[in-house]
C-alpha cells in the first residue's frame, strides 16, 4: 500500500494538480489531465510515458 | 526520451542490477548529513532525495526524524531501497523523472541529490524543477564530481572509448556549481569538498578487476590507517577554499530566495 504521507502530497507531473487513488487502489488519477498513473508493487509510477487515459479504464 | 539526456534509464537499471548488493557499493560516509548538520537539523523536515540510488542518505535522515521521499527513475533502485527499510522508517518510494516531479509547488523543506546532476546536459532545467517543489527558504544540496580532479580526464577517456557506465557525465568547479545555483534563484549557504577514502583510483581499479575475476577488499587496512593518521590535517585543509578545488566531490548547500 502506498504510504498515506506520500498520497497526501502526490500530484500529476504534468499539471501539478493533486492525484486521487482509484477505487481498486491500483492507479492514481489526475482528473485535470484525464490520465491515470499505475501503482506497481506499492510504488507509484509517476512517469508521463506510463500514464494512461482515464477513458481506457 | 529527450535526445539531450544521454544518460538513460537503461544505464541506471543496468547499473543497479549489477550493483544490487548494497554492501558492494561504497557509501558516502553520511557526507550529505554531516554537511547539513551545521546548518539545519533534519528532524521534522519533509525531505526529497532525487535520484536516490541506494537511498542510504535518505534512510539515515529518516532515522534522525525527517519524513523522506526517495525518488528514482529506476524501479531497480527503488527495489534496493525498499529492501533496506524497516517498518518504522518514514521513507516513501516514488518512481518519477527528476525533470517532472509529481508534487505541487512548495512541498519540501529540503531537496538533495548526490551523483545526479552531472549526468544531464541541461542541469539548470533540473534545478529549476527542484526549486519549484521547495518552500520559500527551503534548502537544496547538490553533490557532484569536482572538475579539477584527476578523475575528470580519466572519466573523459572512458566516455570517449564508450566504456562509461552511465553513458555520459560532466563535472563542476565550486564556482560553476555556485554560479548555477545562484542563477536559479538560490542564496549560497556553504560549499564543501571531500577526498574519498579509499581513493577513487583504488575504487576504479577494484571495479575493473572484479570484471577480471579478482576481488580486492572494499576498504584495505592501509587506507584506514592513513585516514586516521591524516584526519586532522585533512579536515583543516578542506576548510580552505583553494583546497576544495583539489577535491574529487563537492557539494553546495543553498537556500531558495
Amino acid at each position: 500500500m502506498v504510504k498515506k504521507e506520500l498520497l497526501d502530497i502526490l500530484a500529476c507531473p504534468r499539471c501539478h494538480e493533486k492525484v486521487v487513488l482509484s477505487e481498486d487502489g491500483g492507479w492514481l488519477i489526475c482528473e485535470s489531465c484525464g490520465v491515470k498513473y499505475p501503482i506497481e508493487g506499492d510504488i507509484p509510477i509517476m512517469l508521463t510515458d506510463r500514464s494512461v487515459g482515464i477513458d481506457k479504464r | 526520451m529527450n535526445p539531450e539526456r544521454v544518460s538513460e534509464k537503461r544505464h541506471w537499471n543496468d547499473f543497479w542490477k549489477r550493483d544490487s548488493d548494497v554492501s558492494e557499493v561504497y557509501d558516502n560516509e553520511n557526507r550529505v548529513g554531516r554537511h547539513l548538520s551545521g546548518i539545519a537539523p533534519v528532524a521534522g523536515m519533509r525531505v526529497l532525495e532525487v535520484g536516490a540510488g541506494t537511498g542510504r542518505d535518505g534512510i539515515l535522515m529518516a532515522r534522525q526524524g525527517a519524513s523522506v521521499v526517495s525518488l528514482d527513475y529506476s524501479p531497480v533502485s527503488l527495489g534496493i531501497i525498499g529492501g533496506q527499510l524497516s517498518g518504522n522508517d518514514d521513507v516513501a518510494l516514488c518512481c518519477a523523472d527528476a525533470f517532472a516531479l509529481p508534487f505541487p509547488d512548495a512541498t519540501f523543506d529540503l531537496v538533495f541529490h548526490q551523483g545526479l546532476l552531472e549526468h544531464f546536459r541541461n542541469p539548470r532545467e533540473m534545478i529549476a524543477e527542484h526549486r519549484r517543489v521547495l518552500r520559500d527558504g527551503g534548502l537544496i544540496l547538490v553533490d557532484v564530481p569536482q572538475r579539477w580532479h584527476y578523475y575528470t580526464p580519466v572519466k573523459r577517456l572512458l566516455i570517449a572509448a564508450g566504456r562509461w557506465f552511465a553513458g555520459w557525465e560532466t563535472e563542476f568547479s565550486p564556482r560553476e556549481l555556485e554560479s548555477m545555483l545562484a542563477g536559479c534563484g538560490f542564496e549560497i549557504v556553504k560549499t564543501y569538498g571531500e577526498w574519498l577514502n579509499p581513493p577513487i583510483w583504488y575504487r576504479m581499479l577494484r571495479k575493473s578487476l572484479i570484471g577480471a575475476g579478482i576481488r580486492l577488499p572494499m576498504r584495505p587496512g592501509i587506507f584506514a590507517l592513513t585516514r586516521r593518521a591524516f584526519a586532522p590535517l585533512r579536515e583543516r585543509a578542506l576548510r580552505s577554499r583553494a583546497m576544495i578545488y583539489t577535491a574529487v566531490v563537492i557539494g553546495t548547500i543553498a537556500r531558495k530566495k
